[in-house]
């Protein structure tokens, strides 16, 4: 009873500290990196050189990742001069998770390949300078 | 031609040492973060563990003492048995997660439950060990184990500016605490004390005499050092495929990605086959040290050449070994995560496994016309000065660092 009473309140005062600028920045580094990762796999897709199962099981396990990410943001209490990059960072996660999901569904399609890589290409470069915005106005 | 295959034990001892799981994602995170810049802790460890397999070696094949027989004659009952209690955590933890791994590559090949594939990588691993004698298990995961030496062929593939790389080989002073937490985690993984644990049992069941210290000496250099270039390989490569583009790779998964971007389909496959059997020969390398290390320290017959009915309780050992990694395993937990903390606990154990090796193999009493050398001993003791470093310095910096997340 104790025991459970006292993870209650572990859990309700992690919920409590507002996320920082810091944790922000990694975790949209984290979605850069997912969205790197994942169009290196779509243009190995695009041109044929990989093996599906790869894909689908790698794509899956990428498309989790940004979604449990975007799932820690969304519970985070982000102070007001970080909600923008908050909803940016998940809108960036989300769309990642998609067209990783596409890949994860048709991992042989050469079609889909190419317009993943472009799409995660595009998310990562948005990370990238995402990241360096939320750096630059850091205190 | 039958001298080649001899350095099978030094090979299978380094591949489970260098680049087992958390190597194989460590040593690709080294890259991805740093580029080149980490190569030389890459040679500070191999130099090291070269030094300590080679006199391990040439303990065992000169008194017929294993490691662990060493460790409690010269460091006493209680300390031996603290050691032995760490290494047989460590062990059951690095067992766990190197069948973990297996599992993680069979899924990425097969595309099914990782449940199912860790069942199957435990009774593989068992029915392997079980019918096959020393000599089949050393070259089977040792050989295809090489089938890694595909890092090195994509290293070589993607051109690096080598003058960069090069620079990477000059060691430098940390930077960061971050930077600090990768040097020294690479120079530890390169120390993890079951490769001389399982390396110097090896050499008793293999028979060695001191007519065969040449072929330890082959081992030690050949095996660990192939070992060595191996970590290189990958670290080249990630600095090439993830530095650039931020990629923070922290599963299997994107390790075998980089073979891929250097040579296709080919690649993932030599990688995925390498990557399997170098774990593999991970697990049987940790579940063997932990068998011979119990076996040892209560005076039982152990050893792989004997039938199991003339050593039933190491056989028990190691069957018992693989039925509690795979109960840790079940618990849900990350495999790659599980060989960080298997890293932090093998600190406690790297001072206490090589000092009396040291000691031993620098005594002329035990070690006659073959004892330590000056050059043998001086690296030694210089080594021994950088383990009590790694392991003051390993558990705050894995804190300090938030065990590398930053």
């Amino acid at each position: 009873m104790v025991a459970m009473a006292l993870l209650l309140v572990a859990v309700v005062l992690a919920g409590c500290n507002p996320l920082n600028p810091e944790e922000l920045r990694r975790q949209v580094e984290s979605f850069r990196s997912i969205a790197a990762e994942g169009s290196l796999i779509a243009a190995d897709v695009a041109d044929d050189r990989t093996k599906a199962t790869f894909v689908r099981v790698q794509a899956d396990t990428l498309a989790g990742e940004a979604d449990d990410g975007a799932q820690k943001l969304n519970d985070a209490s982000a102070p007001e001069d970080l909600q923008q990059h908050v909803a940016r960072a998940i809108d960036l996660a989300q769309r990642a998770s998609a067209a990783l999901g596409d890949l994860a569904v048709s991992p042989g399609n050469e079609a889909v390949g190419a317009q993943a890589e472009d799409e995660l290409r595009r998310i990562a470069a948005e990370a990238e300078e995402q990241a360096a915005a939320i750096n630059e106005e850091e205190p | 031609m039958s001298r080649i295959f001899q350095v099978a034990l030094g090979i299978l001892a380094a591949i489970g040492g260098f680049v087992d799981i958390g190597d194989l994602v460590f040593n690709t995170q080294a890259g991805a973060l740093y580029g080149y810049d980490l190569l030389w802790a890459v040679v500070v460890g191999v130099v090291g563990i070269v030094v300590y397999a080679e006199m391990c070696g040439r303990v065992a094949a000169v008194t017929k003492r294993p490691v662990m027989t060493v460790i409690r004659q010269r460091l006493g009952f209680s300390t031996g048995l603290v050691v032995l209690i760490a290494s047989m955590i460590l062990n059951l933890l690095t067992l766990a997660a190197e069948t973990g791994g297996v599992a993680l590559v069979l899924q990425l090949f097969f595309d099914a439950s990782y449940s199912l594939f860790v069942l199957i990588a435990v009774i593989a691993l068992v029915l392997i060990i079980w019918v096959s004698p020393f000599e089949v298990i050393e070259r089977l995961f040792g050989y295809v184990g090489l089938a890694l030496l595909v890092y090195v062929a994509s290293a070589i593939h993607l051109d690096p500016d080598w003058s960069a790389v090069g620079e990477g080989f000059a060691p430098q002073a940390p930077g960061s605490a971050l930077y600090a937490y990768f040097a020294v985690g690479l120079v530890a993984a390169a120390l993890m004390p079951y490769e001389v644990w399982f390396y110097s049992s090896g050499a008793v069941e293999e028979r060695w005499e001191p007519k065969d210290l040449s072929i330890n000496t082959a081992n030690a250099v050949l095996g660990f050092g192939l070992g060595g270039l191996l970590s290189i390989g990958l670290m080249i490569t990630a600095a090439q495929v993830f530095h650039p583009i931020g990629v923070q790779p922290d599963t299997i998964g994107t390790v075998a990605l980089g073979a891929q971007v250097s040579f296709g389909e080919v690649g993932l496959l030599l990688a995925l086959v390498g990557i399997a059997f170098a774990v593999g020969g991970a697990a049987v390398d940790t579940c063997f040290a932990g068998a011979y290390n119990l076996s040892q320290f209560l005076g039982w017959e152990w050893g792989k050449y004997r039938r199991p009915s003339r050593a039933p309780r190491f056989t028990l050992t190691w069957l018992l070994l693989f039925a509690l990694a795979f109960v840790v395993i079940q618990t849900g937990i990350d495999p790659i995560e599980l060989t960080e903390y298997a890293v932090v606990l093998s600190v406690v154990a790297l001072p206490f496994t090589y000092l009396p090796v040291l000691l031993i193999a620098g005594d002329p009493t035990f070690m006659g016309e073959h004892t330590n050398g000056r050059i043998s001993n001086l690296l030694g003791w210089l080594y021994l000065v950088v383990i009590v470093v790694i392991a003051v310095a390993a558990i705050p910096l894995l804190f300090a660092t938030n065990a590398g997340g930053g």
